[in-house]
């Protein structure tokens, strides 16, 4: 019997059987055999010793406890086993032989089963529960046992039961049935009264003689995984044998499988290692940082020393006493030498006892901060841990030397100073010799060796740093599938709620019609986080799209070596320049169209990644979808233009569905304050998030905006809650939907949106074709973003042009009337399919090309 | 889940057990004789190609047609088979010298020459695609050899034939890529008679119940390897919200599968299972409402059967599947179950689940119907005359 702790695998709850000539007298159990079983008359002997004190110490050993009492472990255990003997077996009538508490007795009459149990010890019987009495009884299993049984079920028994006795006991157990559940502890031989642990084919062959073998099919793992099923066979050996070498068979089969799998897991740790671990570890301290953390939480030589100089007593007071009492005799003057020289040595010895200690100390420490690295840097520290070793045995007198010579010699030469002179010129010799001692003291202390041993820190592969700094593990892998369908795919970080709203949204959207109108399926090709098809599908439907039939979703996560097949005339779609870089990897870059939401090269100061912006969006072969005219007249004669623009680049303006960017007042006033909302939402421009935030706090603070007649909400990913000036905290939207998010859209009354760059401005033009009245930056491009348009107020990006004009947006905000004029007189497109009908066509002909 | 389909485990060992003088003797009990050779038998393509074959023309002594399978390693030894069969059928093995010496004996006996392949791993213009599908992110040098190595052994195998066999009509057009000068037939995947007949028995307890059912419903995703990673992840965000806004769902999962990390979240709610034997397989089906068939959308997975439809249909479980071109040809769209393309597959179960709640008979009959046509169609003793036909055919 094991000591399982816990009753998720079998618990040795059953009571031994071991034979014993006390229990039940023969003319008892003579009767039983008619009339049912008898309950236990005769009580065991005091020394039994399956007694009380057994039960609860038996499952103790070795484990938790978790003593054999009526705990809800225990009845939890049973019932489940009850539960699948219900389920699987289906018994009317079953015996639980040794049924100790009789706990599954009692879980399988509670299921229907007519079920009966006994047991050796009547310590045992007489913790049944009260109504299972006339069921249970004291009895052994070396005796004929009473009855007949759908079922009879022995579990962890006969390990308790001598060699000698245990045929009889199977034989016992196999005349009153045709189906036995049996467990046997295979393995545990540390239990005293475990007098018979065997293997299953030692118990098996014992049911054989009995006519029964084991149901091969039966998993009784509910109970332990060594439990088995014995069913009487009258089939002919060789048939027994033929399904036993079968069920062998399939094992070595399954074995087969397991070992493959194993080898293919082992081969997958193998790259984790190379591919995950490492990494994981170039990001953990190095110890070079353990240790410089360490050593700055010892306290410096420079304290300790302090520390134990302040302790001696200064030659200062020494050498004053003397003067003080006028006392400067030959002999004192020999005294105070003396006493001078033994002070510089007491000053030498602590300071190197002390830095001794420290030394030790740190040493403490490191090897403390080194033993806390985790076994996956161990390869790596190796190396730098030799070097840590040198640097720990020099480490110290190195500092020391640097860091500490100056006030230690000051120190010495203090002291030294004020008997020479203090003192007297007569000693000038000697204390300049006992100067030179001290010094010498000191330097023994102090004295570094050369720093032969300087750590050198291992300097990165060139490539590795030029692939870090310029990103190209961000370079998508791809294969040349001859055999795939030809697609559009559309390739971007994510497809959260965010990037659909802008460009990417855009990109999706023009992805559908390309693949319609040429007859290609889209792929949305994610690298950060797969995409949500269900998002993509409802912002096409919202829009007034149809969703493709066979749209596809493919994760591509950066340096993942995952790849990417490409069919011949297959055609992607990105949304900023890195994307489109990370595509020519594998990819002509004819084939790669990018959406041009705003100048991303305004985005960057002058460093790799505006060169690298510059030179991608530069690129002669590069095709460019521009939103928006004015973005495209912009880049294409501005003050920076890109070269060959109308070659290679198409534009288009924004539609803006009615069912989505409507006016609807009922959304707004009444009693209800009116909405602010800030804008930020585009994540992939500029931002002047500051400057929005200077500008709403300082129309809070003049009266222009207050929180009586406004609510405010600031719509953008990644924006952290902040308390606005006597106006509290704003709500804060991100993730919306797309219906969503157009209803914001319509319950706002004033909205500010700046962007750095020269942006499409798509977000602001939203907001007007909903009916609020938007502050936005001249830099927002897009064509209804012009004051003409009545609730759009152009702002410079100074404070006092921002307060102008959310002075002047307030008032238009609250003039129902006139806004609701100025959007009505808005000639908005309201069908994408038409906005986008160039745009789209001229992609399926760079397709085509 | 369903209550009247639980039952005991029944039974089972694989019922491929005869030895080569049997098998032998069994060719050559009718008139005409089939030999099938298969690399091992095992229990997916050895038993829908071979077994499921021979008990199908067993059943149909008309058709005066005596069959039986031979291995790899039977190749070895005499092939007397060989002088016995009018027709060889090979299928799924890979080319090696015994396959090369079984060809000529056949060839040198003018015995026709099938093969039989249910997957595309003939053709190594799609071994990457299949290394991919199959969740292979980077195979390693072995891997590609193994890959390309098994998949050109079996293009290699397949050319030596006269003609081939295929599962489904996609397969049987890239078998006329890879091998034009051949005839190609379809011969679909079928269930066999153990199957049709549980799957009868549960299905009847189940009618008979009214198909009583108790808490939780179940969601089954019968996946079988571990190779279907990527699949299970097509309905995943789909499951995910599910099992977030049906806290009565639960998803029982059978196979070598790894949940990925939008399922994860939910792992007390989802029944693992390992792998089942083919009769019992169909017992854990029978118990769930809804089985699901995501499948990523390629060229791979657009050759692959139409099994995982009838193995539930049989016992009464409408199936939510990705569209497959197989797929789509036998599930009609909210009459026998439901087709869910990448994006609708929250949409395609709850809409399932809601049948189920709202108008259990509008459930039910679209069960029966799933029932009706997977045991008519695929069940094993409709099937001896196609099979006849492939096989004796012209072509």
């Amino acid at each position: 019997m094991t000591d399982h702790e816990t009753p998720t695998t079998a618990p040795d709850a059953d009571d031994p059987t071991t034979p014993t000539s006390e229990n039940e007298p023969v003319a008892e159990r003579a009767e039983d055999e008619i009339q049912g079983p008898a309950p236990a008359t005769e009580p065991p002997p005091p020394d039994h010793p399956y007694d009380a004190a057994y039960y609860a110490h038996y499952y103790t050993r070795g484990g938790p406890d978790l003593p054999y009492e009526r705990t809800p472990e225990w009845l939890g255990f049973f019932g489940q086993v009850a539960e699948r003997i219900v389920a699987e077996i289906a018994p009317a009538t079953a015996l639980d032989v040794g049924c100790a508490h009789s706990f599954l007795v009692e879980s399988l009459r509670d299921r229907g089963v007519d079920a009966k149990g006994f047991d050796i010890s009547e310590f045992a019987i007489s913790q049944a529960r009260e109504d299972l009495r006339p069921h249970v009884w004291v009895g052994s299993l070396l005796d004929p046992i009473p009855g007949h049984y759908d079922l009879v079920t022995c579990i962890e028994v006969l390990e308790h039961v001598e060699d000698r006795d245990a045929a009889t006991a199977i034989a016992n157990l196999c005349a009153v049935t045709d189906d036995v559940v049996f467990t046997s502890s295979p393995d545990d031989y540390r239990e005293e009264t475990h007098v018979n642990v065997r293997a299953l084919e030692y118990w098996s062959e014992l049911f054989a003689r009995q006519g029964m073998v084991r149901d091969i099919g039966f998993d009784g793992s509910f109970l332990t995984w060594w439990a088995a099923r014995f069913r009487r066979r009258r089939d002919p050996w060789p048939r027994v044998i033929g399904e036993y070498e079968r069920h062998l068979w399939r094992l070595e089969v399954e074995a087969h499988h397991r070992n493959t799998m194993v080898i293919e897991q082992m081969r997958e740790i193998q790259r984790l290692a190379h591919e995950e671990v490492a990494p994981a570890v170039s990001e953990t301290p190095l110890p070079e940082a353990v240790v410089t953390e360490a050593v700055s939480e010892t306290p410096l030589p420079e304290a300790v020393v302090t520390e134990a100089v302040s302790e001696t007593p200064l030659p200062e007071a020494v050498v004053a006493e003397p003067f003080a009492s006028g006392v400067a005799d030959e002999e004192e003057w020999t005294r105070l030498e003396e006493m001078g020289l033994a002070l510089a040595r007491t000053i030498a010895d602590r300071v190197d006892q002390t830095l001794t200690e420290v030394d030790a100390r740190l040493s403490e420490r490191i090897d403390k901060a080194l033993a806390e690295v985790d076994a996956r840097q161990r390869e790596r520290t190796d190396q730098v841990v030799m070097q840590l070793a040198h640097r720990r045995r020099t480490g110290v007198r190195h500092y020391i030397r640097t860091h500490t010579p100056l006030w230690f010699r000051r120190l010495v030469m203090r002291g030294v100073h004020l008997i020479w002179w203090s003192l007297t010129l007569q000693l000038p010799r000697r204390l300049r010799e006992r100067r030179d001692q001290l010094s010498d003291a000191g330097a023994r202390v102090l004295a570094s060796p050369p720093s032969a041993g300087e750590l050198v820190p291992t300097a990165p592969d060139v490539g590795d740093t030029i692939n870090e700094r310029l990103r190209l593990f961000e370079a998508v892998a791809t294969y040349v599938s001859l055999s795939s369908r030809r697609s559009v795919s559309v390739l971007t970080g994510d497809l959260g709620a965010a990037g659909l709203r802008g460009g990417v949204g855009a990109a999706v959207m023009i992805g559908a019609l390309v693949a319609e109108r040429t007859e290609t399926h889209l792929r949305l090709v994610t690298r950060a986080r797969r995409a949500d098809a269900a998002r993509v599908a409802e912002l096409l439907e919202q829009n007034g799209l149809e969703v493709p039939l066979d749209m596809e979703v493919i994760h591509v996560p950066p340096a993942s070596g995952d790849s990417l097949p490409v069919a011949a005339g297959d055609a992607f779609l990105t949304t900023s320049w890195r994307e489109t870089r990370a595509l020519l990897a594998g990819v002509r870059a004819d084939r790669v169209i990018q959406v041009v939401e705003d100048d991303e090269r305004e985005r960057y100061g002058l460093g790799d990644d505006r060169l690298g912006c510059a030179e991608t969006l530069s690129d002669p072969n590069q095709r460019l979808l521009i939103y928006g005219h004015t973005l495209f007249t912009e880049l294409s004669e501005g003050k920076d233009p890109l070269p060959g623009l109308a070659a290679r680049a198409a534009w288009f303006e924004p539609a803006f569905p009615a069912a989505l960017y409507h006016d609807d007042p009922s959304r707004r006033g009444g009693s209800e304050k009116r909405s602010f909302l800030l804008c930020v939402d585009s994540p992939s421009s500029e931002r002047l998030y500051g400057r929005a935030l200077k500008a709403v706090a300082q129309a809070l603070e003049d009266g222009t905006l207050n929180d009586v007649e406004w609510r405010f909400t600031f719509l953008g990913s990644g924006l952290e809650p902040i308390r606005l000036p006597g106006a509290g905290v704003p709500t804060i939207l991100d993730d919306l939907a797309v219906r969503a998010y157009a209803d914001v859209l319509r319950s706002t009354d004033l909205a500010l949106s700046l962007t750095g760059t020269a942006h499409s401005g798509l977000a602001a033009a939203r907001l007007v074709a909903s009916g609020a009245v938007v502050v936005c930056g001249v830099r927002e491009t897009l064509r209804p973003l012009d004051e003409e348009m009545g609730n759009v107020i152009l702002s410079g990006s100074s404070l006092a042009s921002l307060s102008r004009s959310l002075a002047v947006g307030t008032a238009l905000a609250r003039d129902e009337s006139s806004r609701a004029a100025n959007c009505a007189r808005l000639n908005l497109e309201r069908d994408w399919r038409a906005s986008l009908e160039a745009a789209v066509k001229r992609c399926a002909e760079w397709m085509q090309s | 889940m369903f209550t009247d389909a639980r039952c005991e485990p029944v039974a089972y060992l694989d019922p491929w057990c005869a030895s080569y003088e049997e098998r032998l003797r069994a060719l050559g009990r009718r008139s005409r004789h089939v030999a099938y050779v298969y690399e091992r038998p095992e229990s997916s393509s050895f038993r829908y190609r071979v077994f499921n074959m021979i008990e199908a023309l067993e059943a149909a002594p008309a058709l005066g047609i005596s069959a039986s399978w031979f291995t790899q390693k039977d190749l070895r030894g005499d092939l007397a088979f060989v002088d016995r069969a009018d027709a060889i059928i090979i299928c799924r093995t890979r080319y090696d010298h015994d396959l090369a010496r079984l060809v000529a004996k056949a060839r040198a006996r003018g015995t026709r020459l099938i093969f039989d392949i249910d997957d595309l791993v003939f053709d190594p213009e799609y071994v990457h695609v299949v290394t991919h599908t199959l969740d292979m992110t980077q195979p390693s040098d072995d891997e590609w050899n193994y890959w390309f190595g098994y998949v050109s052994r079996i293009g290699a195998a397949m050319r030596c034939c006269d003609s081939v066999i295929t599962t489904t009509a996609p397969l049987a057009e890239r078998v006329r890529d890879y091998a034009p000068d051949r005839s190609v037939t379809v011969l679909p995947n079928f269930l066999n008679r153990r199957q049709c007949e549980l799957s009868q028995r549960l299905l009847g307890r189940k009618r008979e119940g009214g198909y009583r059912r108790e808490e939780p419903t179940m969601v089954g995703y019968f996946s079988g390897s571990p190779t279907h990673n990527r699949d299970l992840l097509v309905a995943s965000p789909g499951l995910a919200q599910i099992l977030k806004r049906h806290l009565d769902v639960a998803l029982r999962v059978v196979g070598y599968i790894q949940l990925n990390d939008l399922l994860e979240p939910f792992r007390h709610r989802i029944q693992v299972m390992g792998m089942q034997d083919f009769v019992n397989l169909q017992r854990t089906i029978a118990e769930v409402e809804v089985n699901i068939v995501p499948l990523q959308n390629n060229v791979f997975t657009n050759c692959k059967s139409e099994l995982k439809y009838f193995e539930a249909g049989a016992v009464g479980v409408p199936t939510v599947a990705s569209p497959t071109a197989p797929l789509a040809g036998v599930i009609t769209h909210g009459v026998n179950g439901f087709l869910s393309r990448t994006h609708e597959w929250e949409g395609r179960i709850a809409e399932a689940l809601d049948m189920l709640q709202r108008d259990p008979t509008v459930y039910e009959g679209m069960a029966d119907r799933a029932a009706e046509d997977s045991l008519s169609r695929f069940g094993w003793n409709r099937q001896a005359r196609r099979i006849e036909a492939a096989v004796f055919g012209p072509g």
